[in-house]
């Protein structure tokens, strides 16, 4: 009887043991399996966002390169059409028997000035669509090109600080260079039209995390707004291509009380 | 096995006592409301400590206090539970309706049987320690994208919860024949408990680190 009593607590034991193990096991299960589930659905929602991120950078680049044909076909038409019909119309009157030699010299000197207005305009198109130095001499230099177009065309002081010049950027793939060329020349486009600056620094500098481009000036700066959010065409067009060479863009208020831009690229 | 168990007893009330006065120190100066339950929960387990060896050294039987050391154990475990999943109101929820079904069968039992109260109660520990097995495991999928601030806390209860459970249900098992065995699974006890004052030290620590690393750069 004693022994049977001996049995039935050890199987009592046994089985409330064995119980409470699957409990914990069952309990442990039921976690890797929610955990997993929670990761895989978390992985989709970041993926989700990424192609949306990346759809509105697409997006971003067809509006500005629509934007981009517009100017290139007024540009076209204003600068190149509009004097070749009037080089055509002089080459018209030139034919003519009726004029005086006076008159012929004088329409012939026009003309010619026209040609070479017509050379000019066509090489600044040319040049505004892909510098020539960009991809013969490469970043650096069409970047002090860039500074020195600026700098006569306003009164602004640049100061373009890159120590390491072409170097910097021997790592950065072809299509990466020319955004960000294309980043500078919208900055430098927002400063000369919105900042009433009178003074911009640029600054390329590389460490072992990736390369910092730094762009700073002296105007009236942006809303405190538009730093967390930036949404204007011009803004939302540097972060675009930011996002299409893997940067990081940062818009923040400057030292001298104006206007910063901060880009950290080429990250390792 | 005597000059073992002193050894343990000195390294338990050294790592609780310095857990104690860290925690104490770091709530006055973070004010963090998990810091506080804690520091609570330590300050109960040093009374419990003193109160278990002075009854033993008098001679009397210790037992009923190692249930006032589960139920305050599953009291302020859950509590911290609770002020950890604040943001998280179906786990908060599950820890409340389990804690409420546990108080009332504990009881519940204790009124019919009193007498309980005075003998070993594996069920007890069981549905006690269950407690550090499910908290732990909500706060891991609650912050399974987050950066988790009381991993170290997390990782010892669960671990300890575990590993506790495991050696007790083993111990109902070999009880009956194997009584030389009792004393080997119950100093790995022993060890359980140290690791598990460890990971509460670690974190306190943990949270003094990360807490002046914010500070200096704020401070920045």
């Amino acid at each position: 009887m004693n022994q049977h009593y001996d049995n039935f607590t050890l199987f009592k034991s046994i089985a409330f043991s064995f119980l409470a193990f699957f409990i914990i096991l069952v309990t442990i299960v039921i976690f890797v399996y929610y955990s997993r589930k929670k990761i895989i659905a978390n992985k989709l929602r970041s993926k989700e966002k990424e192609l949306s991120i990346q759809k509105n950078a697409l997006n971003q680049v067809i509006q500005a390169q629509e934007k981009e044909r517009i100017r290139i076909a007024r540009d076209l038409h204003d600068d190149i059409s509009s004097k070749l019909n009037a080089v055509t119309m002089s080459i018209h009157i030139l034919k003519m028997d009726t004029i005086t030699k006076e008159q012929r010299d004088e329409i012939s000197t026009s003309s010619l000035e026209a040609c070479k207005m017509i050379g000019e305009n066509s090489r600044r198109i040319a040049h505004n669509l892909m510098p020539p130095t960009l991809e013969s001499t490469g970043l650096d230099l069409a970047i002090k090109e860039l500074c020195i177009d600026y700098s006569k065309a306003s009164d602004l002081q640049i100061l373009y600080k890159n120590p390491m010049n072409q170097q910097i950027f021997s790592t950065l793939p072809m299509d990466h260079q020319i955004h960000l060329y294309r980043i500078i020349q919208e900055l430098f486009n927002n400063t000369f039209k919105h900042a009433n600056a009178s003074s911009i620094t640029l600054t390329f500098t590389q460490n072992e995390d990736g390369m910092r481009f730094i762009f700073d000036d002296d105007g009236v700066g942006l809303k405190k707004e538009n730093m967390q959010d930036p949404t204007g065409i011009g803004l939302s067009n540097i972060s675009s291509r930011a996002e299409i060479i893997k940067a990081i863009p940062l818009f923040h208020k400057s030292e001298k009380s104006g206007f910063k831009f901060e880009l950290i690229f080429n990250q390792k | 096995m005597i000059i073992g168990i002193k050894i343990f007893t000195i390294c338990y009330y050294t790592i609780l006592i310095s857990s104690i006065l860290l925690y104490y120190v770091t709530y006055k100066k973070a004010g963090y409301e998990w810091i506080k339950i804690i520091f609570y929960f330590l300050g109960g387990l040093l009374i419990i400590q003193i109160g278990s060896d002075g009854v033993a050294k008098l001679g009397y039987n210790n037992i009923f206090l190692s249930h006032i050391f589960f139920l305050y154990q599953f009291i302020f475990i859950g509590k911290l539970y609770l002020t950890l999943l604040k943001k998280y109101k179906y786990q908060q929820l599950l820890i409340k309706l389990y804690m409420t079904t546990i108080m009332l069968i504990m009881t519940i039992s204790y009124l019919l049987y009193p007498e309980s109260f005075f003998r070993y109660n594996l069920l007890e520990i069981i549905l006690t320690n269950y407690l550090m097995i499910i908290g732990p495991l909500f706060y891991f999928y609650s912050t399974l994208t987050k950066k988790r601030m009381q991993f170290y806390l997390n990782i010892g209860i669960l671990s300890y919860g575990i590993l506790s459970s495991s050696i007790q249900l083993y111990l109902n098992i070999i009880v009956t024949y194997k009584v030389e065995e009792v004393y080997t699974l119950w100093s790995l006890n022993y060890v359980i408990t140290i690791i598990f004052q460890l990971t509460i030290l670690l974190q306190i620590l943990h949270t003094i680190y990360t807490t002046r690393k914010l500070t200096y750069e704020s401070a920045l």
